[in-house]
Order: structure tokens, then C-alpha cells, then sequence
């Protein structure tokens, strides 16, 4: 298994890097395509899991989901 | 009006080729073309030092000039068809390509006033994501993507993708340049925005190829700088501001801010445009490369930001300012070009000066 390493941003994503799949919090699993990828942590994507940007448009800061699940 | 794609060229080679000398020219690219299609010798050489004495005034908005020192760059790309490869270094093209840097660079140094100060100044005592807020409140877009989104017919749709194509066919190419100049973790952190611009590994997927084929989906040349003569001088004013802070070392804080500002504001409009798209009836695959730029700048922008910019900024606090003016310029340029498509477009003028499909 290799090393995964998570990096929060402020009032943004969870940047991903290493990991082959996403495990959302459905349970879903979502192939890994790139080296890093960005987790949605605000909901509002339209892309989710990936973030979209979209939570640069919230006017009220949500709150962050502060993890998903890797494997 | 029905969408075929392009048939005159393969998609996946045209990319390779020189541009070719570009036609539509004014009185100083046509004497500095004409000289550049010899090989170098003295002559020649004495008589471009002499076009460079005569680079006086303004150039910001004079396509004659922004051609010229569009074609004088683009022998650090892939260099021009025909034109022998030792112009490259010759001492007399970079007499002419300083005298037309700087005035380029004095124009929108006066431009952009005080904003890369207060760029500087917001970024060391609030934030790196409020230094970029303060040069948006201060140069605010004029929302042409939503524009595009909403109401672009065909026709402007294919006008803007040209309009993106003298950059977007090269695309990445411009912040390269950076690489080796940075160190420690701004270095990492390009590189790792690159390495997904340039296809992460996998063949076909840089981010120039999916635009060249969408291109070529939506009826349109995807030969590299195939719309040069189209082009109006806005185009061509912000691609030479990437070329001009990433060939200066003294402004590579500027190609890094340039860069961010980039990461940082193509998420949303990209959004709209693979909306445009799909309105618009074109093929799914010419959408791709839409879809790709939501996903991945949603990604770059965060890395572009905080691990890149920020990272040389904590490392070089000094270098604040040359960041701020990489913003401030890009922005200015950016948001000239949309306004004048805008302006044409809601007047149901073309904004290009030739017809392309
Ligand atoms: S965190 Fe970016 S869209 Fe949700």
C-alpha cells in the first residue's frame, strides 16, 4: 500500500495525493486517474467527490467535511 | 449552422510544426520578417539594431508591434517556418526584442499602477487568497464566460476558441520557463501542475492536445498558431506578457503569480463554456477539455496558490511585488480581451479580424 498524503485547504478541498481510489462516505469507490486530486469538502460540487470550485462562490463559510475515506 | 469537424489536418500532428510567417503584417514586422527569412549575416543584423532604435511609443495596443515581438518570441518556442534556427541567439533580435520589452513592460507598469504594492502589501499582512481578491475588486472581469454560457451563437463560440488558441495550442509552455530558475517547494509544486498540463504520463492528454481536438470538433484549423493573422492585438499582447515574465529571470515571481492567477480563475469560466458547449450541439469530445479544466483546476488552483506561490513567497518575501505585477498585468490583459469581445459580440460584429470557418 503506499503512502497517502492528505493536504486540508483553507475553505477549500482536501488535496489528495497517492491513493488509487476514493472512498466516498456512501461507501462509493471512485478510481484515482491522477496524481493528485482535489475532495470536495463544502458538498456543493458538481463533480463530487472531486471538487468543482464551486466553494469559492459560497458567501457564508460551510462547514468542511474534514475527511473522506482512502484505500 | 451544422458543426464538421475539421478535416484538413490530423489532429495529432500539425501540433509539431513551426507557425508559419504570418501574413497580415504592419511596416515593422514586415521589415523584421523579411530580414528573419535570410540567414543571419551583418547586414541584416545592422538593420534590425536599426529597427530597434526606431521602437518609440506605445506598443501595448499596436498590433504591429505585438506581432513583431510575437514572432521574435516564438524562436525560443518552436521558432517560424523557414527562418534559420541561429536567429534564436542573435544579438541584434534580442536588441529588437529588449526595445520592444520595454516599452511593453514601462506601459503596463503604469498600467497597473499601485496593485502590485497592494498586492504585496495584502499578501504579507492578511493572505495570499485576499492579495488575489484585492486585484479583482480592483480589475474586475467583465463576465464574458457567462456571457458565452448564456448566449454565444456558433459563430462567436468558434471566435473564441481561436481567440484561446495562440495560448491554450502552447499551453503550460509559458510558466515552464520557471522550472529551473525555482527551488525547494515552489519548484515541486510547478512541477507537479505541469506534469498534469503535459498529459500526466498518459499520451494524448496534454492539455494542448484535448484542445487542439476539440478544436478540430468544433470545424475549426488545430494546426499550431494556425489563426495568427486572425488574431487582433489583444490576443497577442497577453500571450507576449507570459513569454515576457517567463523569459526574465528578474520576473520569474511574476510568471509564479501569473501562473496562479491562472490556476485561480479558470475553474468557473471553464464551467460555463462546457455549458456553451453542450447548448451549442457540439460533438461530446470537443467538451473534454472543458470538463478536464474544471476538474484539474479545481486542483491546481489550491497547488498553484498556496504550495507554489505561496512557498517562493515565504522563501523570497522581497519578491512580492514582481508577484503582484504577474497578477495585475494578467489580469489587465485578460480583461481587456474579453471586453472587446464582448463589445463586438453584443454589437453582432466578429471580433476577429478574419473569417475562420
Ligand atoms: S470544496 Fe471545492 S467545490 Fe466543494
Amino acid at each position: 500500500m503506499r503512502d497517502i498524503e492528505l493536504q486540508p485547504c483553507d475553505g477549500g478541498p482536501l488535496l489528495v495525493r497517492g491513493a488509487r481510489v476514493w472512498t466516498d462516505d456512501d461507501g462509493n469507490r471512485h478510481p484515482v486517474l491522477r496524481p493528485v486530486v482535489a475532495v470536495c469538502r463544502c458538498g456543493k460540487s458538481s463533480l463530487r467527490p472531486w471538487c468543482d470550485g464551486t466553494h469559492k462562490l459560497l458567501r457564508v463559510a460551510v462547514a468542511l467535511d474534514p475527511r473522506g475515506s482512502a484505500s | 449552422m451544422v458543426v464538421v469537424a475539421h478535416e484538413g489536418v490530423a489532429a495529432a500532428s500539425p501540433q509539431q510544426l513551426a507557425p508559419r510567417v504570418p501574413r497580415r503584417r504592419g511596416a515593422l514586422s514586415d521589415a523584421t520578417l523579411r530580414l528573419l527569412v535570410d540567414s543571419p549575416n551583418e547586414v541584416s543584423e545592422r538593420r534590425l539594431r536599426a529597427l530597434a532604435t526606431r521602437v518609440s511609443g506605445p506598443v501595448l495596443a499596436d498590433r504591429d508591434a505585438q506581432l513583431t515581438l510575437w514572432c521574435l518570441y516564438e524562436l525560443q518556442y518552436r521558432g517560424l517556418a523557414h527562418v534559420d534556427e541561429r536567429w534564436e541567439w542573435s544579438p541584434a533580435v534580442l536588441t529588437l526584442r529588449g526595445a520592444l520589452e520595454a516599452s511593453f513592460e514601462a506601459e503596463l507598469r503604469r498600467a497597473v499602477g499601485d496593485l502590485p504594492r497592494t498586492f504585496a502589501d495584502v499578501s504579507r499582512e492578511t493572505g495570499l487568497v485576499e492579495a488575489f481578491e484585492a486585484v479583482d475588486q480592483a480589475l474586475p472581469g467583465p463576465g464574458a464566460s457567462r456571457y458565452v454560457r448564456r448566449s454565444a451563437s456558433l459563430a462567436q463560440w468558434q471566435e473564441l476558441l481561436v481567440s484561446k488558441s495562440i495560448y491554450q495550442l502552447k499551453e503550460a509552455d509559458p510558466h515552464s520557463w520557471a522550472i529551473p530558475r525555482l527551488a525547494g517547494d515552489a519548484k515541486t509544486a510547478l512541477v507537479e501542475i505541469q506534469y498534469d498540463e503535459y498529459g500526466a504520463g498518459r499520451r494524448g492528454r496534454q492539455h494542448s492536445q484535448l484542445f487542439a481536438e476539440t478544436m478540430r470538433l468544433c470545424g475549426l484549423d488545430p494546426g499550431y498558431a494556425a489563426y495568427l493573422d486572425a488574431v487582433p492585438v489583444s490576443v497577442l499582447a497577453l500571450n507576449n506578457l507570459m513569454t515576457m515574465l517567463g523569459l526574465h529571470r528578474r520576473l520569474l515571481a511574476g510568471v509564479v503569480g501569473h501562473l496562479a492567477l491562472y490556476e485561480s480563475t479558470s475553474c468557473l469560466p471553464n464551467k460555463h463554456y462546457a455549458v456553451a458547449a453542450r447548448r451549442l450541439g457540439v460533438p461530446a469530445d470537443a467538451v473534454t477539455y472543458f470538463d478536464e479544466h474544471v476538474e484539474a483546476d479545481a486542483i491546481h488552483e489550491q497547488v498553484a496558490v498556496v504550495n507554489m506561490l505561496g512557498a517562493h513567497l515565504r522563501d523570497h518575501p522581497d519578491d512580492a511585488e514582481v508577484a503582484g505585477f504577474g497578477v495585475a498585468a494578467g489580469a489587465l490583459l485578460d480583461n481587456e480581451l474579453a471586453r472587446q469581445q464582448l463589445a463586438c459580440w453584443r454589437a453582432g460584429r466578429p471580433f476577429l479580424l478574419e473569417r475562420v470557418a
